[in-house]
């Protein structure tokens, strides 16, 4: 049966080609490629918190009296390496904007801790410090790279599994749910308020 | 037929719809280890410049890429530093030591903008430091060949704390054979693939409808769907060679004149590094 050999034939390549078109490999592939991105993104922070605990005792040695914003960002630091969000997580807006909002915090706190230490000019001339500082600004930027790369593969994969054909192999095969991706930087780029006269008056209070 | 219409018309538009935005204008990848887009190098310390990147290249793999644009197009120049490091596809993708030197000098900024494999050696302090210590000066006095020719040596140096990678060298080989070639475009592999798939799926086609044809009604009438199906796969086998062969000729010379400082697969570039201006 010559016919039936060839139809079958040709049911089995338009069957392989409909499932690999719909979402069968384009899906795990952009989710995986999110994920990895997620984990350079923790990656960054976790830098910058290894790198928190060093800059604090740098400036306590040499502006002692601005304990207060000290504080601050230990607190910030202590809040943020608190929240760890797996990457189940990455669907539930609700546990990522925890997430997001304590890392924010610390990068105010930063922010702030950056302004007031330019009023102390012999800390500014230590190269140890400054050397810091330099290290922070780079993973300050790792931070801010790793989010954008992040939310761009976030991107592609909320759009693959949510157009056809892609859609039907995410939602038949995969249930598959759109990531959550990083909102506006927030602080992360506007530079820290200055606010000369008033200390700030309400620390970590969000 | 009709009915089918407006559907090809909106499939043709999701597909135009779909193509990737423009980036933003990025001067396009030098042939050598400096672009000096600004003009602000003379013209006998580029030269020497080159020479030394170059050979730097060929011995240790590390690709030290000196860019000066006349304008960040309104960005901050990290965020310029990440796009070029990456457009340019600076360093080897196993090794990853690339490292961009961006001078940007109506906007008074520069960075040392190093990949992950070059991170541990060329910190973000000590990429600061040279900055400072090494280019600004010469910056502020006007001598931006100088500058960066002191900014390049301590870069240097800093690399040479670890010890040549094999991995990295081969890299830079690799990277310097393929240099000029048009890269991007299919794999000679996948066109085989493909070409091999048509083929094979055409003669099966055409051998039963053939088989088909002649049993129903005879041989004459089967002819048609047999030329067809051979013409078609006649098509598919020269398209699959012809695309083989362009792909082949690109390569082109293949004395190790090239530099092997782009092209490897680049990567490692995670917005590590230092800025500063003068």
């Amino acid at each position: 049966m010559a016919v039936s050999t060839t139809v079958r034939f040709a049911f089995v390549a338009a069957a392989a080609a409909s499932l690999a078109g719909c979402g069968i490999n384009s899906v795990p592939t952009a989710e995986e490629n999110a994920k990895a991105r997620w984990a350079d993104v923790q990656n960054a922070y976790q830098r910058r918190a290894d790198l928190v605990p060093n800059l604090v005792e740098t400036v306590k040695a040499g502006a002692a009296s601005e304990t207060q914003i000290l504080t601050q960002v230990t607190q910030a630091r202590a809040a943020a390496t608190s929240i760890n969000i797996t990457t189940d997580d990455l669907s539930n807006p609700e546990e990522f904007k925890k997430f997001q909002d304590s890392q924010n915090q610390l990068t105010q706190a930063l922010g702030q801790l950056r302004t007031v230490v330019e009023n102390y000019p012999q800390l500014q001339s230590q190269a140890g410090f400054r050397e810091l500082m330099a290290e922070l600004s780079g993973t300050e930027n790792r931070v801010s790279e790793a989010r954008r790369d992040y939310n761009t593969a976030v991107q592609s994969y909320n759009t693959t599994i949510r157009t056809f054909p892609d859609a039907i192999g995410a939602k038949i095969f995969y249930g598959a749910k759109p990531m959550t991706p990083f909102a506006a930087e927030a602080g992360a780029q506007t530079a820290p308020k200055v606010d000369f006269g008033a200390t700030p008056a309400a620390p970590a209070a969000k | 037929m009709r009915s089918l219409r407006p559907f090809l018309l909106w499939l043709l538009a999701l597909i135009a719809f779909s193509a990737s935005p423009a980036l933003a204008e990025l001067p396009p990848r030098p042939t050598g280890p400096i672009a000096d887009t600004a003009a602000i190098i003379p013209d006998a310390e580029e030269a020497a410049l080159d020479a030394k990147l170059r050979a730097y290249n060929k011995s240790t793999g590390r690709a030290i890429i000196v860019a000066t644009v006349p304008s960040l197009d309104g960005q901050v120049i990290e965020r310029y530093a990440q796009d070029l490091a990456r457009a340019w596809d600076i360093g080897g993708k196993e090794s990853q030591e690339g490292v961009l030197v961006l001078v940007a000098p109506n906007e008074r900024k520069m960075r040392i903008h190093p990949a992950v494999g070059a991170q541990g050696r060329l910190t973000d302090g000590l990429a600061s430091r040279i900055i400072r210590e090494n280019m600004a000066p010469q910056f502020k006095a006007g001598n931006f060949g100088a500058g960066i020719n002191a900014g390049v040596d301590q870069i240097i140096a800093q690399l040479n704390r670890d010890e040549v990678d094999a991995v990295a060298v081969a890299e830079a080989a690799e990277a310097a054979k393929h240099a000029g070639s048009s890269s991007g475009g299919i794999g000679i592999g996948t066109v085989i693939f493909w070409g091999v798939l048509v083929l094979f799926l055409l003669l099966l086609f055409t051998r039963g409808a053939r088989r088909r044809a002649q049993r129903r009604r005879g041989y004459g009438h089967g002819i048609d769907l047999w030329d067809v199906g051979e013409i078609a796969a006649n098509v598919a086998v020269n398209v699959a060679i012809n695309s083989v062969f362009d792909g082949g000729g690109g390569g082109g010379g293949d004395s190790d004149g090239g530099f092997g400082g782009f092209g490897g697969g680049g990567g490692g570039f995670d917005g590590g590094g230092a800025s500063g201006d003068w």
